[in-house]
């Protein structure tokens, strides 16, 4: 038996599936995002036509994996640059966290004390970051590039610059495990990606953030209480820095001193390629995530089509120009 | 209280720096050698600073290190002028780029402090002597290994640490090289993980999945073991592609252990740190001078899940030794 709609309004009259679909696609692509978002889409296919492994399950799953471990530093980040900041530090604070977790792992200590542990590293950082840059005004760059050399000594210190293990499976399985065929990071990934979402559109503080980077004196005059907003964004990335230490310590089943080197570059380039304003005031989470998914496709892309190794990153570097061109050129002509 | 602050500041640079230079009040008569390490933070160099002070007590000189955590040339390069500076009896440091440390070197030779350089030399300088091991010779020694575990196609990929790394360079041309005798066997592709073991993985999983031809993965570099380690054993084909490494860090031994991968053929960067001040301290007594070569190369060791354990047991030869088999 067939079901039958009675006819009704169009706007009383419940969407169907494809309805939906069309609508939430269709408010993506007039989104800001649409621009970032279309190259994004547009890469793949191009990849997975000219090489159909891009779209095995094992590749994607590569692709999630990938995603998730730079844009988890990179949501933090998204909210120090949009608070008009920049850290430097994070690759650093990776690779003590991780490190922090492993010689807790090796003193026998419990896995959630490791993981405490090395959450109150990062923590601790991006409390010293935001007290230095919120509150007795020093530049961000100078503070946190201070912490990137403070941070990496650290690790050479707790490691011996030695590799740390073996852990246990409990701990190991955080970054190896698989759940419905995702490996655990990307669900990780997926609540933090809800939650600062949420953090960012739907709270006051979301909405402060936004005002510090934007005009930090009509701020003030409107009442934010800017040093304190700049302040949690920079322990906020202090924490997923650590979260992301974490991960890569249990996915590599060893805390590798040189971890998280340069990843620091890897955040900034996923959230200002998602749109993220370098002058601050202006940026979004998804943006951030489709920025990181870009970075994630960009290098795995490389490999898949062949590119001489020589090649990849001039390659890399003009597709990454030439995305947010495009994505410039889509927005002046929405405005 | 920022005036406060900035004082307490000023208390704690000037503490920390007087306690970092605290240790180096001490006077003797020992033979005084500065190592100006290339990349103090990674294990392999680790190793090497291992073999350097205990190699030190044993000849009864003094050798202090300094240098650069990560790779960066233009760092290690004022180091050695720092060393310069203070006079030693002696530099033992590591030429990564060989013309970038022609200058250098011949300054401080120049100046009367003899040379010499460990894992990459820099042929055309004044230094004295030259010890380490020969990439290109380990890259031939590979093909050879690849070859007969094979026995017939060997389509191979490799990961590297760096495109830029000579001594990585070397070990791949030596294996283009070597493989040339062997039909039915050539390098498919090669991906550069940037030194980091997350990239290597991925580069590593992509690459297999590209060319499923490909039945053998290299990891070339040390921060390359655990990434191509982790790709192969997460795509569960061990049985399928032989897994090899240039470099032995923990992670690789325990790989081997469990079949992860197959053979690593690696150098003994204990033995390269003990031999080089040996080598130095025979330069610094005028001993050096009748040796017939001023070239020491090093040995590599093939290291399998029987030997695991055991491969570092062995001990360094002494100089003397050397000198007298060429």
């Amino acid at each position: 038996m067939q079901n039958t709609v009675e006819p009704s309004t169009r706007s009383d009259r419940p969407k169907s599936l494809t309805e939906r679909i069309r609508s939430t696609l269709g408010r993506l692509f007039s989104h800001d995002l649409s621009g970032v978002l279309s190259f994004l889409i547009l890469l793949c296919v191009v990849t997975g036509i000219l090489n159909e492994n891009f779209w095995s399950a094992r590749n994607v799953v590569n692709l999630l994996r990938s995603v998730s471990f730079t844009g988890l530093a990179a949501l933090g980040m998204t909210f120090v640059i949009i608070s008009g900041g920049i850290d430097l530090s994070v690759g650093s604070v990776i690779g003590l966290a991780g490190v922090v977790a492993g010689v807790s792992l090796q003193a026998q200590q419990p896995v959630p004390l490791a993981i405490l542990f090395a959450l109150i590293a990062g923590l601790t950082f991006g409390v010293i970051n935001g007290f230095f840059v919120a509150r007795i005004k020093i530049p961000a760059f100078i503070v946190t590039l201070g912490n990137l050399y403070i941070a990496k000594g650290l690790v050479y210190i707790f490691s011996g610059a030695r590799p740390i293990y073996p852990f246990p499976d409990s701990f190991n399985s955080l970054g190896t495990a698989e759940f419905l065929g995702l490996p655990l990071p990307v669900y990780i990934m997926l609540v933090a990606v809800l939650v600062t979402h949420y953090l960012l559109n739907h709270t006051v503080y979301g909405r402060s953030v936004l005002a510090v980077g934007g005009n930090e004196r009509t701020a003030r005059t409107s009442g934010i209480n800017v040093d304190r907003v700049r302040f949690i964004a920079y322990v906020m990335l202090g924490f997923f820095a650590a979260l992301t230490g974490i991960l890569i310590t249990a996915r590599m089943n060893s805390a590798i001193p040189g971890a998280g080197d340069g990843w620091e570059l890897k955040a900034i380039a996923s959230a200002i390629i998602g749109g993220t304003s370098v002058a601050g005031g202006i940026g979004s989470i998804l943006g951030t995530l489709v920025g990181a998914s870009i970075m994630a496709v960009l290098e795995n892309a490389m490999v898949m089509l062949k590119v001489s190794v020589y090649w990849q990153n001039v390659v890399v570097g003009v597709i990454i120009i030439f995305a947010v061109v495009f994505d410039h050129y889509k927005r002046m002509r929405n405005a | 209280m920022k005036k406060r602050l900035f004082f307490v500041c000023l208390i704690l640079v000037t503490a920390s720096l007087l306690w970092a230079n605290g240790g180096n009040e001490e006077t003797d008569d020992r033979l005084h050698f500065i190592y100006i390490t290339p990349a103090g933070g990674h294990a392999y160099w680790v190793d090497v600073a291992d073999g350097i002070k205990e190699s030190s007590e044993n000849f009864g000189v003094k050798t202090d290190l300094i240098g650069p955590a990560n790779v960066d040339i233009m760092r290690q390069i004022e180091d050695i002028e720092a060393a310069i500076a203070d006079s030693p009896d002696g530099i033992i440091t590591m030429a990564l780029n060989p013309s970038s440390y022609e200058g250098v070197i011949n300054k401080a030779v120049d100046a009367g402090i003899p040379v010499v350089l460990l894992d990459g030399d820099a042929p055309e300088s004044k230094r004295s002597m030259y010890v380490g091991v020969n990439t290109y010779m380990q890259g031939l020694e590979m093909a050879e290994k690849v070859a007969a575990a094979t026995g017939g196609q060997a389509k191979i990929g490799i990961v590297t640490a760096g495109l830029d790394i000579e001594i990585i360079n070397w070990r791949i041309d030596g294996l283009r090289e070597g493989m040339k005798a062997y039909p039915g066997r050539e390098i498919i592709d090669v991906q550069d993980a940037r030194g980091d073991s997350i990239q290597a993985e991925q580069k590593a999983t992509a690459m297999m999945q590209t060319y499923p031809e490909i039945n053998v993965m290299i990891a070339a570099g040390a921060s390359d073991v655990p990434g191509v380690g982790k790709a192969i054993e997460q795509m569960g084909v061990q049985d399928s592609i032989l897994g090899v490494a240039f470099n032995d860090p923990p992670q690789g031994i325990d790989y081997l252990k469990a079949g992860v991968l197959d053979f690593i053929i690696a150098s003994l960067p204990y033995e390269e740190g003990w031999v080089s001040v040996e080598a130095m301290y025979r330069v610094a007594i005028g001993e050096a001078d009748s040796y017939p070569t001023d070239l020491v190369y090093l040995r590599s060791v093939e290291i399998t899940k029987e030997n695991a354990d055991t491969y570092k047991e062995l001990q360094p030869p002494l100089l003397a030794d050397y000198m007298a088999a060429q």
